[in-house]
């Protein structure tokens, strides 16, 4: 499990949101709130009319209300330290529990009937936020619009926190999109203690969550691509670990290739020869830029497919590398690797081209690969699977001659 | 207790204390206040919710039209005001809510119509019932309201996506899922402690806010007391009737101690001249209005003397419009409204039956002096004119008896004395009359066969007397002083302390009060009920002269007597402030003969500036100064010097909120907070600290490092 911290109380150092400033803390009126002050207000224009004290007397407990309201709902949330376990590894669409926990840190007072939600949550606040939000939604609305980025995706609710106590919930929830989901902070809010103004605090935290792109179970039809387990050989010797052949010995050669074994059930020196291990024999590569009718959709459906594919080598202990035009993951095999892979996969981007001629591949390959890398990869001796996006017909049929290609056909 | 029924009790204790002040006020009928009662018992036990969904759905729609033409026929044909139809209407309203709510709606209909119930006791009365319900009311609205608030926000994250809380694994079925043991008790404290917050925060509220309009309404309605004894005729005997009730008529505050009150005050209200033998009744019932001051209606011009009474009188709803004070009048507080005079120096106001009344007045009350009264009286101005000296016709005795009592007395305000002595030597007092209403002269008897009665009948026989020997008199009824109620520091007038007494005309004073009824044996109280009573009666008082009474007059001047304050308290400021600048002086006087002197005093000042400076801009140097005296002086200690390092990062810790457990290990500790910011300077700290304490292992390049990691920590945790 990850832990993220509350790092600090409040934001007062001024910090921005998406360009703008924010207070530390917000406060806005309920639609009982509303309810209120105009229930007071009639109240007081009918007590000043007839001057009856005892009317006064009502409005004057309901302003008081009003006010030992902001102290309570103060106090409850003063001294809260939040914290957020996550587990260490986030795959796309997959539910996963998210460990919310706050501690009372006051000595006396319990904390009441506090939400604690991310602060790039689109969720809570009053009825005119509510609508800002929907306006402002309605007009970004779109392929351009922001995705939801918030690590905690769902509001945890802490009814009653005892002084000096801690409190967890789980909240289950999901992340619809691969990539990196920075934690900001906390918003803590409250309503307490009558439900008429919601009144909240945001505290810093700072985290980040890798989303990994979805893994689905390799489909039967791609066992049939050349996926050798473990290590590819070579029919040839050389100074691999794989035996190849015991053969007699040779003079000058090492003691330590004599098969004793052997030489013993022969009764002539007997040397053992190993095969020889090919080297960087196996690529994944990921085609992010788009054809004139790529979907981004479809690029997704790439990305997972490659994540899929890495999980399936890992699984298998194969080595592998992984290759696109914005990262290069040199081979490499186990945990470690495979994460590493998909943290590249997390945020790989797709690149909607206008022209109606994509650039080439290889060229694109080449920004980021020595050439001389770039030109062991693209040899014979390593095995390349390029997963794309484009259609079958889009892709440049030199590609074919080198590499299986997976194109929007076969997603 | 649950959740669920703790909030069900709050919501329904809100219901009640509504109801109660309606009541109180006279609002809703008893037997409609019974069966919502009846209601209320019957829905805690139901599960209402199976009620509402067995029912068809327009079933508690159809029932509240229902009501509201009920509510028609309640007002047109029952005759009853339009508020009491309307409350009735709200009881009819909850009961349906009560049986059949299923919802948040639900509940949050009944508390607005019990808060509707409070708004229109408001109106109905201003009794201190009602400030009792409003307490109650209060406390049970700040409850059901935080409970409702809870649920709510509860609902509300779990629609938002929550699924499950850890608290909340095995809950029993009918829970409302959010607390796996519900702390009923310590939510009772809070709300408590919320109930009183709000209370005291209220008070200067309702001192500050505004009374801009005299209002057309500043009497809310109260019971009306039927009182005998004040009309324009009274029935030899009326008054005794009153006698019997200990209900309160009006609580008087004074300027005057007890002590220094003189024995016969008393309260006047009206005088009778005319008596005919069975009744007393006023001649001329013509009045005069008297025009309003700025502040006082006026009475009289001249005082007799120094002696001057304030009263500020809370009378209760009194089925008269006679008002009191003690005689001589010289002026009444203009928040009466209006004010009449009659021809005999009583006074009226406003028919007040359905509200009490506050008022202030100023009586002249200083003592006369016997020797200024001449000997010879006549003749006698209009006002003590010919009413006031006849008699019917009447037992002969008694004329006999006022001479044969008078006899040995020339002067005439001696016979009157006399008269009043004899009075109260010769008869005894009773309120069981013996005699017959309807006798032929009811007074020949009280004189001659019973010898008892209680003070009409003593006033009468004394002013018929005084008549006989030449002498104007005429009856006045009233009440005696009261009980004084040192808790309340006011004097409580009960119906029971109503009073006939004398009054008889001599020059040059005018009319003089005689009172011949002896003692009256008054039951005493003691002990508790004296106490209850008189912490009521204190409570009522404020409750009356404070909330319900508090005008416009009364802010100003509260603002008037803060500013007062202010300025007192400004002057005793500058007071002390020139006090401090002379002692000032005369040390600096001293000191410049001493310059040692003067230059220790200034160093120890300048070093307390800083130190104070220092305080206020880095708060915790005292404790940095110590740590760094520490270091120094351990420096060939080093474990010690690490040790500092590592408990100053506890502290800085600490303060974040991150307090290391007792059972923690140092190193368990920093694995804790791995995956905090500050973690990993944590972690190597605790290094290098335990490699230190425990493995005696320090190298040279420890110390820089701990500190390097410290400045870390430091700017991490900033």
């Amino acid at each position: 499990m990850k832990t993220f911290w509350q790092t600090s109380r409040s934001r007062s150092d001024g910090a921005t949101e998406h360009g703008r400033w924010h207070l530390p803390f917000s406060f806005s009126i309920t639609p009982a709130g509303w309810c209120f002050i105009l229930g007071v207000f009639l109240l007081l224009l009918a007590a000043l009319h007839t001057g009856n004290n005892l009317l006064i007397l009502l409005i004057s407990t309901m302003l008081s209300a009003v006010l030992t309201s902001g102290v309570f709902a103060r106090s409850s949330l003063r001294s809260v330290l939040v914290t957020l376990q996550i587990p260490e590894n986030v795959f796309e669409g997959e539910q996963v529990s998210v460990r919310v926990s706050v501690q009372n840190q006051k000595r006396l007072f319990p904390t009441l009937s506090i939400t604690v939600e991310d602060l790039a949550s689109e969720n809570g606040g009053a009825v005119l936020k509510r609508l800002q939000r929907l306006r402002k939604s309605a007009a970004s609305a779109g392929p351009g619009r922001p995705p939801d980025r918030s690590v905690l995706r769902h509001p945890a609710y802490f009814p009653w926190i005892p002084p000096r106590c801690v409190r967890s919930e789980l909240v289950f929830q999901k992340y619809p999109r691969r990539g990196v989901y920075q934690l900001e902070g906390f918003r803590i809010l409250t309503r307490y203690p009558f439900g008429l103004f919601a009144r909240g605090e945001r505290v810093s935290a700072k985290g980040r969550v890798w989303v990994y792109p979805s893994i689905h179970e390799v489909s039967s039809y791609y066992h049939l691509l050349p996926f050798p387990p473990g290590r590819m050989e070579s029919a040839r010797t050389g100074h691999g670990e794989s035996l190849f052949a015991i053969r007699p010995y040779r003079d000058g050669e090492s003691a330590r290739l004599v098969d004793w074994k052997a030489t013993a059930k022969t009764g002539r020196l007997m040397s053992r020869e190993f095969a020889r291990d090919e080297e960087n024999t196996f690529c994944l590569i990921l085609d992010t830029t788009a054809g004139p009718d790529s979907r981004p959709d479809d690029f997704e459906k790439a990305v997972s497919l490659a994540a899929s594919f890495a999980w399936h080598f890992a699984k298998e202990e194969a080595e592998y590398q992984f290759l696109s035009p914005q990262r290069y993951v040199p081979a490499g095999i186990g945990t470690e690797h495979l994460y590493e892979v998909l943290r590249a996969l997390a945020v790989v981007g797709f690149e909607q081209g206008t022209s109606p001629n994509p650039p080439d591949l290889v060229a694109q390959l080449g920004s980021i690969l020595e050439p001389a890398t770039l030109e062991r990869l693209m040899s014979d001796k390593v095995l390349k699977i390029i997963i794309t996006s484009r259609a079958r017909h889009s892709f440049p049929s030199t590609a074919w001659q080198s590499a299986h290609v997976l194109c929007r056909e076969d997603l | 207790m649950s959740f669920e029924r703790t909030f069900k009790l709050f919501l329904y204790m809100m219901m009640l204390s509504g109801l109660a002040a309606v009541m109180a006020g006279g609002g809703a009928a008893l037997p409609a206040a019974v069966l919502f009662a009846f209601v209320l018992i019957v829905s805690w036990f139901l599960d209402t919710e199976k009620i509402r969904r067995a029912l068809p759905a327009w079933t508690p729609g159809g029932l509240a039209l229902a009501s509201v033409l009920f509510s028609l026929v309640d007002c047109v044909w029952f005759s009853r005001p339009l508020p009491v139809s309307l409350i009735h209407l709200l009881m009819f309203l909850a009961a349906v809510v009560l049986l059949t709510s299923s919802s948040d709606r639900d509940c949050l209909w009944l508390c607005l119509i019990s808060f509707g119930w409070m708004a229109a006791a408001s109106v109905l009365s201003a009794d201190l019932a009602f400030a009792l319900c409003l307490v109650s009311f209060l406390f049970a609205a700040v409850g059901a309201l935080v409970l409702f608030e809870m649920r709510r926000s509860c609902e509300h994250a779990r629609r938002r996506g929550r699924i499950s809380l850890l608290l909340a694994a095995h809950l029993p079925t009918g829970n409302s899922g959010f607390f796996a043991r519900f702390p009923a008790g310590k939510i009772t404290l809070l709300v408590l402690g919320m109930t009183g917050t709000v209370l005291l925060l209220s008070i200067p509220l309702f001192l500050v806010l505004p009374r801009i309009s005299p209002g057309t309404y500043r009497r809310p309605h109260g019971r009306t007391q039927l009182v005998s004894g004040f009309s324009d005729e009274v029935e030899l005997g009326e008054i005794g009737t009153i006698k019997e009730s200990e209900t309160v008529a009006m609580k008087i505050r004074l300027n005057e101690p007890p002590s220094k009150l003189p024995l016969t005050l008393k309260w006047r209200g009206i005088a009778l001249d005319s008596y005919d033998g069975h009744s007393w009744r006023r001649s001329k019932k013509a009045r005069q209005e008297i025009v309003a001051g700025r502040s006082f209606f006026k009475l009289e011009a001249y005082t007799r003397g120094p002696g001057l009474l304030f009263q500020t009188v809370f009378l209760e709803a009194l089925s008269t419009d006679v008002i009191f004070a003690a005689n001589r009048v010289l002026a009444f507080s203009s928040d009466l409204g209006s004010l009449e005079r009659d021809a005999y120096g009583g006074y009226f106001t406003m028919p007040h039956a359905g509200a009490r009344i506050r008022y202030s007045a100023v009586s002249d009350i200083t003592p006369l002096d016997a020797r200024l009264i001449p000997a010879e009286q006549t003749p006698y101005p209009a006002e003590a004119g010919s009413v006031c000296l006849q008699v019917p016709e009447l037992d002969p005795r008694i004329a006999g008896l006022a001479v044969q009592i008078t006899a040995a007395e020339r002067h005439p305000f001696m016979k009157a004395q006399a008269l009043e002595r004899y009075l109260r030597r010769e008869y005894r007092y009773s309120l069981r009359l013996r005699g017959p209403a309807g006798s032929a002269d009811p007074l020949a008897a009280f004189l001659f066969e019973f010898r008892e009665g209680h003070c009409e009948y003593f006033a009468t026989a004394m002013a018929v007397m005084l008549r006989q020997i030449g002498i104007p008199s005429r009856l006045v009824n009233g009440f005696r002083v009261g009980e004084y109620s040192t808790l309340g520091d006011m004097w409580v007038v009960r119906q029971s302390d109503a009073h006939s007494w004398v009054e008889a005309y001599f020059k040059p004073y005018g009319w003089l009060e005689f009172d011949p009824t002896p003692t009256e044996p008054r039951p005493v109280r003691t002990g508790l009920a004296r106490l209850v009573s008189a912490a009521l009666d204190a409570l009522d008082v404020w409750w009356w002269d404070g909330v319900v009474s508090y005008d416009i007059w009364k802010q100003s001047a509260m603002v008037g007597a803060a500013s007062s304050w202010a300025n007192r308290q400004l002057a005793r400021a500058e007071t002390w402030a020139s006090a401090v600048h002379r002692r000032g002086l005369a040390v600096a006087s001293k000191m410049q003969a001493s310059p040692l002197l003067t230059t220790l005093a200034g160093a120890l000042l300048a070093l307390l500036s800083a130190a104070a400076l220092a305080r206020l801009v880095r708060p915790r140097w005292p404790s940095t100064l110590r740590r760094k005296l520490d270091r120094r002086l351990h420096a060939h200690f080093r474990p010690a010097i690490i040790l500092s390092f590592y408990e100053e990062a506890l502290e800085l810790l600490e303060a974040r909120g991150f307090q290391r457990g007792r059972s923690q290990t140092p190193l368990e500790f920093a694995r804790a907070l791995r995956d905090h910011p500050a973690g990993d300077a944590l972690m190597e700290l605790t290094r290098i600290y335990n490699r230190a304490r425990f493995g005696g292992s320090f190298t040279t390049g420890d110390r820089p490092r701990a500190e390097a990691l410290l400045a870390t920590l430091r700017a991490l945790l900033s």
